[in-house]
C-alpha cells in the first residue's frame, strides 16, 4: 500500500495548507495564490528564486512538516517543462548580448533538475533525486516511480510536479490551440509512505501513464484494480467530446473536469490529485455544481494531450 | 532478476556508431577541435557530430515532421542499438530517454525570429519540450506505451538506465531501450562560458593544470532485457548492468561539495547493490569534465570508496567533448566495450600529476582482465549517478 501522509499545493485556487478547500473553489483563476514564502525559504534565497522554484521549495517543506516527516528518503519531481522563467531569461541574454560575460545564475537554474536538487539544498537531502519530464504524463511518470521506490525500500518519499507559466508560451499555445483555458503555473508535493501513520490522509492505489493510449484505458485500468467504476471522477476536460464520452460511460458518477478550475500547464493532474484528496476527506461535499455523496474512490482522469493518458487512482484512507 | 545488456548504439564526435568510436579509442583520435559552429558566435574548441540534420534525416529515413537535433541523434544511436529486435507478443517494451536541453537547437531559432520581430516559424518550437525528443525517437522504432524522459543535467542518461534497470528488476517491462541524447547549443556553450568552465584549450581532465570542460553532442542507447525477454528475442548477453544508485550532494546547485560527498554516496550504494568487490572492479570511465572543482571533488570521493587502491580509472570527455544529459549513456558503451574487449581506455591530454590527490589515470588503450566497471555520472543540482557493468 502506498499511504498519501501530505499534500502540499500551489495554484490559482486557494489550496495551500487549505484543508476543505474544495467546498470554496474559485471561478475567477486569474492569479496564482502565493503563501508568504518567507516563511519556508530563507528570505536571502527567495529573491534569486523563479516561481517555479519558490513554488516548489515552499510546498516540499510544507509537506515534509505536515507529514511529521524530518527527511525525504527520496525526492521525486515531474515538470513538463521545467523551469521556463531562467530558462527563457539565459535564452534572450545568449541572444541579444553579443560579446562579454553573460550573467550565469538564469543558466545554472535553468535545467529541470533544479526544481528537485533546490528541494534536496533546501532539506539537506543526499538520497535519490530524480526528475522525469514527459510532458503531460511528467507527473504520473514520477509517481509511478516514487511507487517503485515505496516497493523496493521502507521510506517517506516526497514526490511532486510543478510547471511555470511565461508570457512567451501564450502565442505558441495560441498557435496550436491550446489557448481555451488560461495558461497558469501550479506545483505541490506530496509525502508517500508505505506506512501508515496518524497524518495519513489518503491511499495512493495505483498510478498509470501511457503515451499512446486506446479507448479501454480507463476500463482495463479499473478492472486491474477490482473495481467496476469510482465514486468520483476528476478530469482535464479540455476537449468537449471526450468529457461528453466519460459522462456517458460513468453515467452514475459526478465528473468534474480540472482544467477550468486550475487553468492549462503540463502538470495539472497533480493540482486534481490535491483536489482529490481533499474531497475524500469530506463527508459530503459540492464541487463544481455536483452533488458527491459516497466518496471511497477517485479517479484522475488525464487526457490533456490527444493519445496521450494519465489515471491516478486514489481511495480514502478508510475505504 | 538479471539485467541484460544486448545491444548498444552511439554517435558521437568520435563516431556514428560503435567500431568507429572503439577505433578512435584506440588509436587515441580526439573529436574536439577548434571550430566555428553556427550556434555560437565565436572560434571555440568543441565535438560535433560529423553529420548535419538532413544527412541524420536521410540516412535514417525519418519522416519529414519537425525533429530535433537532440531527437535525429538519438535516433542514429537507437537504430544501431534496436539493430534487428522486433516487437514481440508477451515482450513488455518501453523507452526511458533523457535530454539536458530537448530541442533547444530549434529553440534558439525560434527565439531569434520573435525577438527580431519576424513572423515566427511555430514548428521550430513544437520540439522544445524534453518528452517530444523521446517520443519522436521511441515512435520511429514502433516503442508504445511507457515512453518516460529523465532530466537531471550530466547525470540524465545514467539515470535512465538505472531506472530501466529498476524497472526490469521489478518486473514493471521485459525489455527497455535507455540513454540519452544532447546536441551541441548555443544556450549551453554560452551557459558553461558563463561559468568560466569552458576551456578555450583542449580540456585536460585529470591533469593539474586542466582548466574547464569542451562540450560535445551525441546520442547513445543501450538494450536492456530479463531473461524472459532473452529467451523469447534470442539476443546476446553482452554484459550485465549490475549496480546502480543516486544520491543527491545538496552542496551546491553547480559546484560539487569538496569532500565528495554525493559521490561517494552514488558509488558506495552502487557497489553495494552490485554485490561486486571493490578488487573486482577493474577499470572506472569517471565523470571526469576538466573542471577544476569536478575533478579534485571525484577524485577524492574515489579516494574516500578505494583508499589508496584505486582501480585504473580515465575520463572519455577529452575525446567526445562534454555531451552532457547523453554523456552517462556514451560512458556506458565504452563501460560495456571494456568489459567486452578486455581493454582499459585512456584520457587524452593528462601531463601533470593532481598535487592534492596524487592519481594518475589510465593514458594508453591496453588490454587486460576486466571484470567489472564503474561508470560515474555527476550533474548539476548535485545529481550523482554511479553505474556497475559486470563480465558475465
Amino acid at each position: 500500500m502506498y499511504y498519501i501522509q501530505s499534500s502540499a499545493y500551489i495554484s490559482h485556487q486557494d489550496t495551500f495548507r487549505k484543508k476543505g478547500f474544495s467546498k470554496n473553489l474559485s471561478e475567477n483563476i486569474s492569479t496564482l495564490i502565493k503563501p508568504d514564502y518567507k516563511e519556508f525559504i530563507n528570505p536571502s534565497l527567495i529573491r534569486r528564486m523563479s516561481e517555479v522554484l519558490r513554488m516548489s521549495v515552499a510546498c516540499g517543506s510544507a509537506a515534509l512538516k505536515d507529514a511529521g516527516v524530518i527527511t525525504a528518503d527520496a525526492i521525486i519531481a515531474g515538470t513538463g517543462l521545467g523551469c521556463l522563467m531562467d530558462t527563457e531569461k539565459f535564452l534572450n541574454n545568449v541572444i541579444t548580448i553579443q560579446g562579454g560575460m553573460l550573467p550565469p545564475t538564469s543558466f545554472i537554474q535553468s535545467t529541470h533538475n533544479t526544481i528537485a536538487g533546490q528541494l534536496s539544498l533546501a532539506l539537506s537531502c543526499h538520497s535519490y533525486n530524480m526528475t522525469h519530464t514527459q510532458n503531460s504524463l511528467s507527473f504520473e511518470y514520477a509517481l509511478s516511480d516514487a511507487m517503485l521506490m515505496l516497493d523496493e525500500q521502507s521510506g517517506n518519499i516526497l514526490a511532486g510536479a510543478a510547471d511555470e507559466y511565461i508570457d512567451p508560451l501564450q502565442p505558441v499555445a495560441n498557435h496550436f490551440g491550446l489557448n481555451r483555458f488560461p495558461l497558469t503555473s501550479g506545483a505541490g508535493f506530496f509525502v508517500l509512505s508505505d506506512k501508515v501513520s496518524a497524518h495519513t490522509q489518503a491511499v495512493l492505489a495505483d498510478v498509470l501513464a501511457i503515451n499512446d493510449s486506446d479507448e479501454n484505458v480507463c476500463k482495463d485500468f479499473l478492472q486491474r484494480n477490482q473495481l467496476s467504476v469510482p465514486d468520483l471522477i476528476l478530469t482535464d476536460g479540455y476537449r468537449d467530446d471526450n468529457l461528453r464520452q466519460l459522462r456517458q460511460n460513468f453515467s452514475e458518477t459526478p465528473v468534474i473536469p480540472y482544467t477550468p478550475l486550475c487553468g492549462t500547464y503540463a502538470t495539472s493532474s497533480a493540482f486534481a490529485m490535491h483536489l482529490a484528496i481533499d474531497i475524500l476527506q469530506e463527508k459530503t461535499t459540492h464541487v463544481s455544481g455536483s452533488e458527491i455523496k459516497q466518496h471511497r474512490t477517485a479517479l484522475v482522469i488525464n487526457q490533456l494531450l490527444p493519445g496521450h493518458t494519465g489515471l491516478i487512482l486514489i481511495k480514502n484512507h478508510e475505504a | 532478476m538479471s539485467v541484460f545488456v544486448t545491444g548498444m548504439g552511439i554517435i558521437s564526435a568520435i563516431g556514428n556508431n560503435v567500431a568507429e568510436n572503439l577505433s578512435s579509442l584506440q588509436e587515441r583520435k580526439s573529436g574536439i577541435r577548434k571550430t566555428k559552429l553556427t550556434c555560437h558566435p565565436q572560434e571555440i574548441f568543441a565535438a560535433p557530430v560529423n553529420l548535419s540534420d538532413d544527412d541524420l534525416r536521410n540516412r535514417f529515413q525519418v519522416s519529414n515532421t519537425p525533429h530535433s537535433r537532440t531527437s535525429l541523434l538519438g535516433i542514429a544511436a537507437v537504430a544501431e542499438a534496436w539493430g534487428h529486435n522486433k516487437h514481440l507478443p508477451g515482450v513488455r517494451t518501453a523507452f526511458i530517454g533523457s535530454t539536458s536541453v530537448g530541442g533547444m537547437d530549434k529553440t534558439e531559432k525560434y527565439y531569434r525570429q520573435v525577438l527580431e520581430g519576424n513572423s515566427a516559424d511555430f514548428s521550430l518550437v513544437q520540439t522544445h519540450d524534453s518528452g517530444n525528443t523521446s517520443e519522436k525517437i521511441a515512435h520511429h522504432f514502433g516503442i508504445k506505451g511507457y515512453i518516460n524522459t529523465l532530466s537531471t543535467a550530466c547525470s540524465s542518461a545514467a539515470n535512465a538506465l538505472m531506472l530501466a534497470a529498476r524497472m526490469l528488476e521489478h518486473d514493471h517491462a521485459d525489455r527497455i531501450v535507455a540513454g540519452g541524447s544532447d546536441p551541441l547549443t548555443g544556450f549551453t556553450i554560452s551557459g558553461f562560458q558563463s561559468l568560466m568552465i569552458y576551456d578555450e584549450d583542449w580540456c585536460k581532465p585529470f591533469d593539474e593544470n586542466r582548466n574547464g570542460l569542451n562540450l560535445g553532442e551525441g546520442a547513445a542507447y543501450l538494450v536492456l532485457e530479463n531473461e524472459k525477454s532473452i529467451s523469447a528475442t534470442g539476443n546476446k548477453p553482452l554484459c550485465l548492468l549490475k549496480g546502480w544508485s543516486n544520491a543527491a550532494d545538496a552542496y551546491h546547485q553547480t559546484a560539487s561539495s569538496p569532500e565528495g560527498k554525493g559521490a561517494t554516496l552514488a558509488m558506495k550504494n552502487a557497489i553495494e547493490k552490485s554485490g561486486v568487490a571493490l578488487s573486482d572492479i577493474s577499470y572506472i570511465n569517471a565523470h571526469g569534465t576538466g573542471t577544476k572543482n569536478n575533478d579534485l571533488s571525484e577524485s577524492t570521493a574515489l579516494q574516500n570508496i578505494f583508499g589508496k587502491n584505486i582501480p585504473p580509472f580515465s575520463s572519455t570527455k577529452a575525446f567526445t567533448g562534454h555531451t552532457l544529459a547523453a554523456a552517462g549513456a556514451i560512458e556506458a558503451v565504452y563501460s560495456v566495450l571494456s568489459i567486452v574487449h578486455q581493454v582499459l581506455l585512456p584520457g587524452l591530454n593528462y601531463k601533470t600529476i593532481m598535487s592534492e590527490t596524487r592519481l594518475t589515470p589510465v593514458t594508453e588503450y591496453k588490454h587486460c582482465d576486466v571484470n567489472a566497471v564503474l561508470s560515474n555520472s555527476f550533474g548539476f543540482g548535485g545529481n550523482n549517478t554511479s553505474l556497475i557493468f559486470k563480465k558475465i
